[in-house]
């Protein structure tokens, strides 16, 4: 057994001659069947010992990367590694080399980085070894998720972007870069404060320099023209770009993310940076942009730089990221209006949005809520000390002060975040049993006598006797245009009751028909339609979406008028309240 | 160009495999005796959907980047899914990981590094079953195929187009399935028409041809036409099969004949493979 430490900076072990077909290389399947049994399969000794984290079937948790799948081991003095298994091959040599000297320089910057070790005898599959990286295991968040559950606080948003621009700094004076910034690469920590870089396949530091890049990162944050030769210090530039302005748009416009993530990219995508002109968001930043030069600044140099065709000034312009004024971020904000998605689907599609239990939590949240304590308390002391001052009768002035506390508490109570949110939360819970109840209770006649009748244009009810020439223009006016729309009315403004009742046995004899043709076909003959399969979706969706609600409710902070009473008097048990 | 969508959880892929259970897929396997090729077939479908779950997963969150259809046909045309999947057709990949059939306990036997084997026991999620009865319907079951992936598309045009993947071992009792497999390839999304893969699996010893680009050397009629009836692989799928070392031209259609197990676990594998996913 061959252990290569690379933390100690030196190396120990002798270069392995063996070179991996790429057909020899095992699947992730190989692998996750392999590493179940870590005493056996695995060749460094502390792994050998370890726990695999296991899934609650038993199956190894798995992280799925372009060319490796990453598992997550637990040692026995309890610390977290992830073991990262190569599935595609380069030279194994070749990637040893890279691993050895990047795991060199890392050392200068071991707080923006994971300490790991290359292992050349990583992993036993089919009787053969394998090697693998193993890491110790970053805390934090990955950006696109802290971003999707901060979209609406503009502060962590801006932290995050000064905190990028920092890493950037210090990446670019060390001679270093990353070469694959995007939102699963970054861990998130300390609010925004700090930053983990993980997955170093695709690195640049100065002893590779001459060779190409092993990969070219994350089609949404590079430049279209960016190639394995754009090998550099500089080739994390670009990447920065494309996060700070969508940082600073989404800071001041959150709805952007519900409108343009859908969680493979940070509101940008390659086809974007192809066509800047007619992209929608581009469009939609520029708009934002008119508030705020910075954001401004960053736009246009993001679009140039997409018009240049080469992508090389992106590499070798000295600064293609403006830098913004040092009290930028910590600036004081606008007075914020919490953004809430406006359409259920746009919500669902985001991945539900910002979650309540965090909403309580953001510093929006407690800041107003400190606050209205405090206003609470103050007022309560002036009324207090008004009338010891000016009535002089001490019981006269409490029983006033009494009546007022509790008066001030009930309002203060109806105006707690934590009652409104929670009350939020209980509609949306609510909307969503509603709608799946609704979505579970149409069935496939209902379905198939929609769809015939959404195929029958209200145009046709005009060869029906005893319907005027203008109605079926008039019905489209009101913005039905099927026989479907006229379904399950009674009546419709505008339109005579004599009309309407031909209009109504007209769409009760198609419903009748449809339905009748439906019952005659054989089983297989019955058509699925589109509505069908997207119910179905729509219904999977909706079980999601009550699931993590269910789940949201039961993690849901305390919101009872007890509570609120204790933290009115700071946090004290309530048995201990004077009133 | 077509073939190029990004995946996205807005915008999934599908596969829609059709399985033949037929009673002749109770005989065993031409190159590899001890084993009936029925249960050759489900243990391949069974990994591929493994892979398939690992591709979009990261830790505990599977992405829904695909959805995933399974029907068989022997004596008629029925769910492939059983459990708390029966009876759906397209099933997001996030609920395929959450509700497998089982958890197999197996053995696997392996090299010890001196010579000898040893056992070692795996746990392999299992969500299709094996089963060989009856007929073997093929003509019916690309009809079912083709509405149902008609459908989807209708649903999601933007999408990267549907797969679909028969695997069979002999000719259809139904007729000629060539009309209905026209049919199924005319359907599609604005990303390209439904890629339709098939494979012939084998009771004899004869050379496996995987990937042909002409019916030159194919055995007989009916192998010819499953050639007929497959999609040209699209440019990207080229290369991705040259990468695993199969000779394929630019004319390669997805088809293999009397394709052994290794084969059937590498051409599935390819013709999964999509738009790049990160």
């Amino acid at each position: 057994m061959r252990l290569q430490t690379t933390t100690g900076g030196q190396t120990t072990s002798t270069t392995p001659q063996t070179r991996y077909l790429p057909t020899q290389w095992p699947d992730a399947v190989a692998l996750r069947e392999a590493i179940q049994n870590p005493q056996v399969v695995l060749g460094d000794r502390e792994l050998r010992a370890s726990e695999i984290l296991c899934d609650r079937r038993g199956l190894p948790i798995t992280y799925a990367g372009r060319c490796a799948v990453v598992f997550r081991l637990r040692t026995l003095g309890g610390e977290n590694w992830a073991l990262r298994c190569f599935t595609q091959g380069v030279d194994a040599q070749e990637r040893r080399e890279r691993y050895t000297a990047i795991a060199r320089r890392l050392e200068s910057l071991p707080d923006c980085f994971v300490p790991f070790r290359y292992l050349d005898e990583g992993v036993k599959v089919f009787g053969q070894w394998f090697p693998c990286v193993a890491m110790r295991w970053a805390q934090g968040e990955t950006l696109g998720r802290f971003v999707e559950q901060h979209a609406a606080d503009p502060a962590s948003l801006r932290r995050l972007s000064a905190t990028l621009a920092d890493l950037r700094h210090r990446l670019e004076s060390a001679g270093i870069a990353h070469g694959d910034w995007q939102h699963d690469n970054l861990l998130v920590s300390e609010g925004g404060r700090r930053i983990t870089l993980v997955d170093y396949d695709g690195m640049y530091v100065p002893e590779l320099a001459g060779r190409v890049s092993a990969e070219v990162g994350h089609p949404n944050y590079q430049h279209p023209a960016r190639t394995a030769a754009h090998y550099a210090p500089g080739m994390d530039r670009f990447a920065h770009l494309v996060l700070q302005t969508g940082l600073l748009a989404l800071s001041h416009e959150p709805s952007l993310w519900t409108r343009f993530s859908d969680g493979e990219s940070l509101l940008f995508k390659r086809h974007d940076f192809l066509a800047p002109a007619g992209s929608p968001v581009f469009d939609a930043v520029r708009g934002v942009a008119k508030r705020d030069k910075h954001l401004a600044g960053c736009l246009d140099r993001l679009q140039t730089l997409c018009m240049d065709g080469t992508g090389a000034a992106a590499l070798t312009m000295p600064e293609s990221v403006p830098a913004l004024p040092q009290d930028y971020h910590a600036g004081a904000l606008k007075r914020w209006r919490a953004a809430r998605p406006h359409a259920r689907g746009a919500e669902r599609q985001a991945g539900a949005g910002v979650s309540y239990a965090e909403r309580v939590k953001s510093a929006e949240a407690m800041r107003f809520e400190r606050r209205l304590l405090w206003a609470l308390r103050g007022t309560l002391a002036a009324v207090l000390s008004a009338l010891l001052a000016t009535t002089g009768s001490v019981f006269a002035s409490v029983m006033v002060t009494v009546v007022t506390y509790w008066f001030l508490l009930a309002a203060g109570y109806l105006l707690w975040p934590r009652v409104r949110i929670e009350s939020a939360l209980l509609r949306d819970l609510q909307r969503t049993r509603a709608e799946l109840r609704q979505c579970s209770r149409m069935d496939s006649v209902q379905d198939f006598v929609l769809y015939e009748l959404s195929k029958v244009p209200v145009e046709r009810s005009f060869l029906l006797g005893n319907i005027r020439h203008d109605t079926p223009a008039r019905l489209r006016g009101m913005g039905l245009m099927t026989a479907a729309d006229l379904q399950n009315r009674t009546g419709l403004f505008d339109i005579e009751p004599d009309e309407w009742n031909t209009l109504n046995k007209w769409v009760f004899r198609l419903q009748g028909a449809a339905a009748r043709r439906y019952h005659k076909l054989a089983d297989h003959q019955k058509p699925q339609p589109a509505e069908v399969a997207g119910r179905e979706q729509e219904k999977a969706g909706l079980r999601k979406r009550l699931i993590e609600l269910e789940r949201e409710k039961a993690k849901f902070p305390n919101p009872s008028w007890d509570r609120f009473r204790a933290r009115f008097w700071g946090n004290k048990p309530h048995g201990t309240l004077p009133i | 160009m077509p073939y190029t969508a990004e995946i996205n959880r807005s915008k999934p892929t599908a596969f829609f495999f059709l399985i033949d259970q037929s009673g002749s897929m109770d005989d065993p396997w031409g190159m590899d005796g001890t084993k009936r090729k029925c249960d050759a077939v489900a243990d391949a479908i069974n990994r591929l959907l493994s892979t398939l779950v690992i591709r979009c997963a990261k830790g505990e969150d599977v992405r829904d980047y695909f959805q995933v259809g399974v029907i068989g046909y022997g004596g008629s045309v029925k769910s492939g899914f059983k459990g708390a999947l029966a009876g759906r057709q397209f099933v997001p990949i996030s609920e395929v990981a959450d509700n497998p059939l089982r958890v197999e306990q197996r053995t696997r036997k392996e090299d010890d590094g001196a010579g000898g084997l040893v056992e070692r026991m795996v746990r392999f999620p299992v969500w299709f079953e094996v089963d060989a009865s009856g007929s073997t319907p093929m003509r019916e079951a690309i009809e079912t195929a083709h509405g149902a992936v008609k459908a989807w598309c209708e649903l999601y045009p933007l999408s990267y187009p549907p797969a679909v993947i028969n695997i069979s071992d002999g000719e259809p009792t139904d007729g000629d399935p060539s009309r209905a497999a026209a049919a199924l390839k005319e359907v599609g999304t604005n990303d390209g028409k439904v890629l339709f893969f098939n494979i012939h699996i084998s009771s004899s010893s004869k050379r496996p041809v995987e990937f042909p680009d002409s019916q030159m050397g194919l055995a007989d009629e009916f192998a010819q036409r499953l050639f007929e009836m497959s999609s040209v692989l699209p440019p990207r799928l080229v290369d991705e099969a040259r990468k695993e070392g199969f000779a394929v031209s630019e004319k390669s259609r997805g088809f293999a004949f009397n394709a052994d197990l290794r084969a059937l676990v590498q051409f599935l594998d390819i013709g999964t493979r999509t738009a790049e996913l990160r």
